[in-house]
């Protein structure tokens, strides 16, 4: 699995590309907490180029959400492939975790619900 | 359809899902089926790998194998690890997506996945192996 991370309007991108299933969501995981211990809090996952995820990677998703609302951050994922936006449907995650469409939506929505 | 053999190692699943998508697409699945058959399996091979393997201190292989008529097509993953049978622990209810994700039972959304997958599951144990079995109909008058 790749993993790009970049910085926009001090949120953090992180582009992913590959399967995120059990054998993969590990990296994913330890990235993401690399970062948070760098004082980010507020996460965009583009998911444009993952086309399959796994129970074990919607596990690694929702161990991220829990941990940006411990540190009142935020995680929003965008681009999702449509079969993998009906996984999250099915398995009751949408209600959870946001989705949106674009990378813009979401800088949008983390922008708007950010106090400073 | 050739079978393949593994060493039962989280590095498995990728060669498995290959192996899966090559079947769906010898069997004229659509693309929404095949994502359902290939997360099916996926996640039982996740749990062989971890539970049937690694965490009871074992080493084996895991095994996947194809057979294609006309009306179906059928996936079997074999392996040696302890006997676990998916449908006798965790079974989500009707109300499974109802309760709050920190409340669902631990290893449940698996095996709800495995049921939404595929048109029919079974498990066995037979001369000591595990067979984990899945069944999906192929679609009527697919032109060849």
């Amino acid at each position: 699995m790749e993993i790009i991370t970049r910085e926009q309007n001090s949120l953090q991108i992180i582009s992913l590309k590959g399967r995120l299933d059990a054998s993969t969501a590990p990296q994913l995981q330890t990235n993401f907490e690399g970062n948070i211990v760098l004082g980010n809090r507020f996460f965009i996952l583009n998911c444009q180029g993952v086309d399959y995820v796994s129970s074990g990677g919607l596990r690694v998703l929702l161990i991220m959400t829990k941990k940006v609302r411990a540190l009142a951050g935020g995680l929003v994922l965008s681009n999702l492939h449509p079969f993998v936006e009906d996984l999250l449907t099915m398995a009751g995650f949408n209600k959870v975790i946001p989705t949106v469409a674009s990378e813009e939506e979401a800088i949008n929505l983390l922008t708007k619900g950010e106090t400073k | 359809m050739k079978s393949l053999c593994l060493p039962a190692t989280l590095d498995a699943l990728e060669e498995i899902g290959k192996y899966i998508v090559e079947a769906a697409k010898n069997a004229d699945l659509d693309a929404k089926a095949a994502y359902g058959l290939r997360l099916a399996v996926d996640e039982i091979a996740t749990n062989i790998i971890t539970h049937g393997y690694k965490e009871a201190g074992k080493i084996g292989d895991v095994a996947v194998s194809g057979v294609l008529t006309d009306s179906s097509l059928t996936i079997v993953l074999e392996d040696t690890g302890i006997p676990f049978d998916p449908m006798s622990h965790n079974l989500p209810g009707d109300d499974y997506l109802s309760l709050p994700l920190e409340e669902r039972p631990i290893g449940g959304l698996g095996i709800f996945l495995v049921l939404k997958g595929v048109h029919a599951f079974n498990y066995e144990h037979v001369d000591g192996r595990n067979r984990n079995i899945f069944v999906m109909n192929r679609p009527v008058g697919t032109p060849e």
